[in-house]
């Protein structure tokens, strides 16, 4: 309104002010300082134009970056998964639900689930369903022992988290930060464990003959699958829910105490309500997992127990592609229900105090011999001899086993890894080759997966419209399981695509890559995304503004800063790409290209020595991938 | 050595910012002169960040256009403006020396008046009373000392407009007014158009050439300090700059040879001095401000009983709050006061705000 008030009295103002002694301050700066414009650099000057050149590429390398990353994902992930999904709609040529149908009527999938998708009536069906007799189907028993391990996950992760939040003692940070093990350490090598602790030579039943008791014959049995699980989802269980009981604040607990609350309604009042979203979602994340479990059950397993996802696997290698692709895809739609139905329970939930002051911990020695003191304390070491029996046996067999034959200790297993089988057929697992396709995979694919996932990570953190969308499209990988990508590049691309005629088709090898760097990258978005997102925007506007193009500001100010979580995410990448095995095994079939751990599966039925050797070769890449992870991970709150 | 130049350094004309469900800044017109110093003032929200950022490119106009030394720069990204930039945060660069933030933008291009980077970084840490200082990490610096590395780095590469977004504001109140008057000397003695936002507005009377008053996106005012102390064009000014008393009332006779209008203000009728008494009739609703430190105890033409309501020692004055009509009023007194107390001004102590 007033904005075109002269200011003549400015220039009198200033007048005034210009002749005010400033203690002696004359022209120490040199003068030009209006001008940033040099005297040389003619339009014409070569440097002038490499500059131009260098300045256009600067420009537009972000656009490049994202279309890179937008053509990787279609190749190796959205064109491979949509491949699946033509494949179970389209039977020759023509459109058809039906092989979604048979399976939905199939009693061997569904159980007596089958006859209500057949058009009987539900209440008959759901009378024999209560019956003893009941059949669950393929589909049926994985969601049981879906259920069971979430169970017995929640049984083991909960106290873990109690102990961990609540108590003080040597070791506590080191024992918290070894939850994040189960993300690194690869379930063929779990499987390796547990077959080493209970196999009929294994510690467990060697130590029941010293006692004179009968062997346990837990191999192959429902309840090795349940602890496997448990061993996997537990500690992820205790990590959230440990995040969640520090995040109490103790001001909270102590209102409630001072308003007449005893310790025990004051516990269930105010702390366990903050806790509920913490289990739940770590329920639901063991669900889901173990739903899609396969390495676990195809070793632990044996014939009598197979999950949907062992069952697409045994189609593939059938080669009946548009059963398994059909089954692939049920899975898959369960699994993103239970997930969905998940995220709109917990959008409702807003429980967020970040506690201000967190309830403090306790000694592990009781300060009195009051019950109330002792009994939670002898509870807590009851749950450390039955965690040290899940968590640390497996893996100390392992490594026992991997010593040992049936003359004593010796090394010949280690040996064996390094021999090129001299005799033997082609199609024989060879150990050496395994070892070093696992090792080549893992540095290539984490060549993929690093920049993949800092681009992303840069494209996600930032502010625009459609970003929760992109976020959706770059994480899926996370949700879709490695058999369906699998499966997908194997009918994709490495049967080849036709493209005008001519027949365009990748190698295994490079198949497997792409497998890996699509299962690696979202941890390489998880841990560098926070960190970019907690950056101080004016730091990237500081620099813009003193002249820095947008990816030389990527360059010089936030990867620098942000530094340690690309190291983790890397450490991630590799050691995904060590462990993978679902995707891997559908792609390596028949050829040469046998990682460590399909190398394992093959070992674990017929010679456990090398098995085990080479459970402890992954177990070391993975311990180093986590002590890289734990040293410069910083946040990772979201996995 | 402030450079005299034909183009005005900035000059925004009607620019808007529009976000999905509010106008953060609505059709702004203003020039800022070569060498000036250039506040815009106002509560927070009232979109001077804004406008600083519009300026800095770092958002993007709905509409308008910014010109830099006569150059349009609308859509022009941040790091081809010529600007130097210090924020809140300052938003040193944490992984990087002293000497190697201010060293940073002249990576980008050559150092004015022909010196090296070395020696042109030496001459701006010494201009901000930081020498010696280069090789230490800017985290372990005080608040007070990264601010001035934070304006050596923005003014190293010699830009045309130096914007600075709140600078003060994690700062104490006494080291504020120390490094003010730091600013003010480093502007001064480099000449370099400087636009400065902050929403203290006694800092902003302090500092700067020329003030602009902003309010729910718009321009209330534009002026020297004196002006926009002394003559607010608008209530909102009045109200925001400095302690006021606002009065409405109902002009009830317009004296032209005198220049003087007798309002009615309720109970009674005041005497107020105008330079324009043509543009007032007898009906007209008016509203005008008498500063604390011109009402006056028991004296002045015009009265107003009151009643005291509290009482604040300030040290260097004493701050009476007073009960008129449910109204409150201040004054400034050093006199102990209860209970009622009649208080005046004179006709030329007020100043007319607004007409209806």
């Amino acid at each position: 309104m007033d904005d075109e008030n002269p200011s003549r009295a400015r220039s009198r103002e200033s007048a005034e002010r210009s002749s005010r002694d400033f203690s002696g301050l004359s022209s120490r700066v040199s003068p030009g300082l209006s001008s940033r414009d040099s005297p040389q650099g003619d339009a014409d000057d070569p440097p002038s134009r490499y500059r131009r050149v260098r300045e256009g590429v600067e420009r537009r390398a972000l656009a490049l970056l994202a279309f890179g990353t937008a053509l990787l994902l279609f190749l190796f992930f959205y064109y491979p998964v949509a491949t699946v999904f033509v494949e179970a709609v389209v039977v020759d040529g023509q459109t058809t639900l039906g092989v979604f149908v048979d399976i939905l009527r199939d009693p061997f999938y569904f159980g007596d689930l089958a006859r209500i998708f057949a058009g009987e009536s539900p209440l008959t069906v759901l009378g024999d369903f209560l019956s003893a007799d009941r059949q669950l189907g393929i589909v049926g028993f994985t969601a049981y022992q879906a259920a069971l391990s979430t169970v017995a996950s929640v049984a083991l992760g909960v106290p873990a988290a109690y102990l961990l939040a609540r108590y003080e003692f040597w070791g506590r940070r080191t024992l918290r930060s070894l939850t994040i093990v189960p993300f690194v350490l690869p379930s063929i090598m779990v499987a390796v464990g547990f077959v080493a602790t209970f196999g009929s030579d294994g510690p467990l039943n060697r130590t029941l003959a010293a006692a004179g008791l009968p062997p346990l014959e837990l191999l192959f049995t429902l309840e090795a699958i349940v602890i496997a699980h448990a061993f996997y989802n537990a500690p992820l269980v205790a990590r959230v829910t440990t995040a969640a009981w520090e995040s109490v604040d103790a001001s909270a607990v102590e209102t409630a105490r001072s308003l007449g609350a005893s310790p025990f309604r004051a516990f269930r009042d105010v702390v366990a309500p903050q806790l509920y979203a913490a289990v739940l979602m770590g329920a639901t994340l063991t669900f889901v997992f173990t739903f899609g479990t396969f390495p676990i059950v195809l070793a632990l397993g044996g014939f009598e127990f197979a999950t949907v996802e062992v069952f697409v696997y045994r189609l593939v290698q059938d080669l009946n592609y548009a059963e398994a692709a059909a089954l692939a895809l049920i899975e898959l739609a369960i699994s993103l229900s239970v997930l969905y139905a998940y995220l709109r329970y917990e959008a409702r939930q807003s429980i967020h105090s970040r506690g201000a002051r967190p309830l403090p911990r306790k000694s592990l020695r009781p300060p009195s011999l009051s019950p109330r003191e002792v009994v939670p304390r002898v509870g807590l070491a009851v749950y450390s001899v039955v965690a040290l029996v899940v968590f640390v046996v497996p893996i100390a067999s392992m490594i026992i086993a991997s010593f040992s034959d049936t003359g004593g200790l010796t090394l010949s297993n280690y040996q064996f890894l390094l021999e090129r089988q001299a005799e033997g057929a082609a199609f024989q697992v060879q150990p050496w080759p395994a070892v070093r396709n696992s090792l080549l995979f893992g540095v290539a694919s984490l060549a993929v997966a690093l920049p993949v996932g800092v681009a992303v990570a840069v494209l996600t953190t930032r502010r625009y419209r459609g970003r929760k969308l992109a976020d959706v499209v770059t994480m899926a990988p996370l949700a879709v399981s490695g058999i369906i990508v699998g499966l997908g590049l194997l009918r994709g691309l490495v049967f080849g695509v036709e493209i005008g005629g001519t027949r365009i088709a990748v190698g295994g090898a490079l198949a497997i890559i792409a497998a890996h760097a699509v299962a690696g990258y979202p941890f390489v978005v998880r841990t560098v995304a926070p960190g970019l997102e907690n950056l101080d925007q004016q730091l990237v506007e500081s620099a813009r503004s003193l002249g820095a193009s947008r990816v030389r500001t990527l360059l010089d100010i936030e990867l620098p800063l942000v530094w340690p979580g690309v190291v983790a995410g890397a450490a991630f990448a590799f050691a995904i790409s060590i462990g993978e095995f679902s995707s891997t095994v559908i792609l390596a079939s028949g050829t040469d290209q046998f990682t460590m751990p399909v190398a394992i599966e093959r070992f674990i039925g017929r010679r456990l020595g090398p098995a085990t050797a080479m459970g402890v070769v992954l177990l070391l890449v993975t311990s180093a991938s986590f002590v890289v992870i734990d040293r410069l991970g910083g946040d990772h709150r979201g996995l | 050595m402030t450079t005299v130049g034909s183009e005005p350094a900035v000059e925004v004309e009607g620019i808007s910012k529009r976000y999905a469900t509010t106008t953060a800044v609505a059709d702004i017109s203003v020039t800022v002169e070569r060498g000036e110093f250039f506040t815009l003032v106002g509560p927070s929200g009232c979109g001077k960040t804004t406008t600083l950022r519009l300026l800095g490119g770092f958002e993007s106009p709905s509409e308008g256009t910014v010109r830099l030394d006569g150059e349009d720069v609308t859509g022009v990204p941040p790091e081809d403006r010529d600007i130097g930039v210090v924020f809140q945060s300052y938003a040193l660069f944490p992984h990087m020396t002293v000497g190697e933030n201010v060293a940073y933008g002249l990576q980008f291009t050559d150092p004015p008046g022909g010196v090296s980077v070395d020696e042109r970084v030496s001459e701006l840490l010494s201009l901000v009373d930081l020498d010696g200082m280069r090789e230490r990490d800017p985290t372990a610096l005080s608040g007070g000392q990264q601010q001035r590395v934070a304006i050596a780095r923005a003014l190293a590469p010699g830009p045309k407009v130096l914007l600075l977004d709140e600078p003060m504001s994690a700062l104490d109140a006494r080291l504020r007014e120390r490094l003010r008057l730091q600013i003010q000397r480093i502007q001064e003695e480099l000449g370099v158009t400087t636009v400065y936002v902050t929403h203290d507005q006694e800092e902003a009377l302090a500092i700067s050439d020329r003030v602009a008053v902003m309010h729910d996106g718009g321009l209330e005012q534009v002026g020297t300090p004196r002006d926009i102390y002394h003559r607010p064009a608008t209530r909102f000014v009045s109200e925001f700059i400095g302690d006021n008393n606002v009065f409405s009332g109902t002009v009830q006779e317009s004296d032209s040879p005198s220049g003087t209008l007798q309002v009615d203000v309720g109970p009674t009728t005041v005497a107020l001095d105008t330079t324009r008494p043509d543009e007032f009739s007898p009906g007209d609703d008016v509203v005008f401000c008498v500063r604390p430190e011109q009402l006056s105890v028991e004296e002045g033409m015009n009265r107003l009983l009151t009643t005291v309501t509290g009482t604040e020692f300030l040290g260097w004055t004493t701050r009476h709050h007073l009960d008129w009509r449910g109204q409150e009023l201040l004054l400034r007194s050093e006199h102990e006061l209860d209970g009622e107390v009649t208080v005046g001004f004179d006709p030329d102590d007020a100043h007319l705000v607004e007409v209806f």
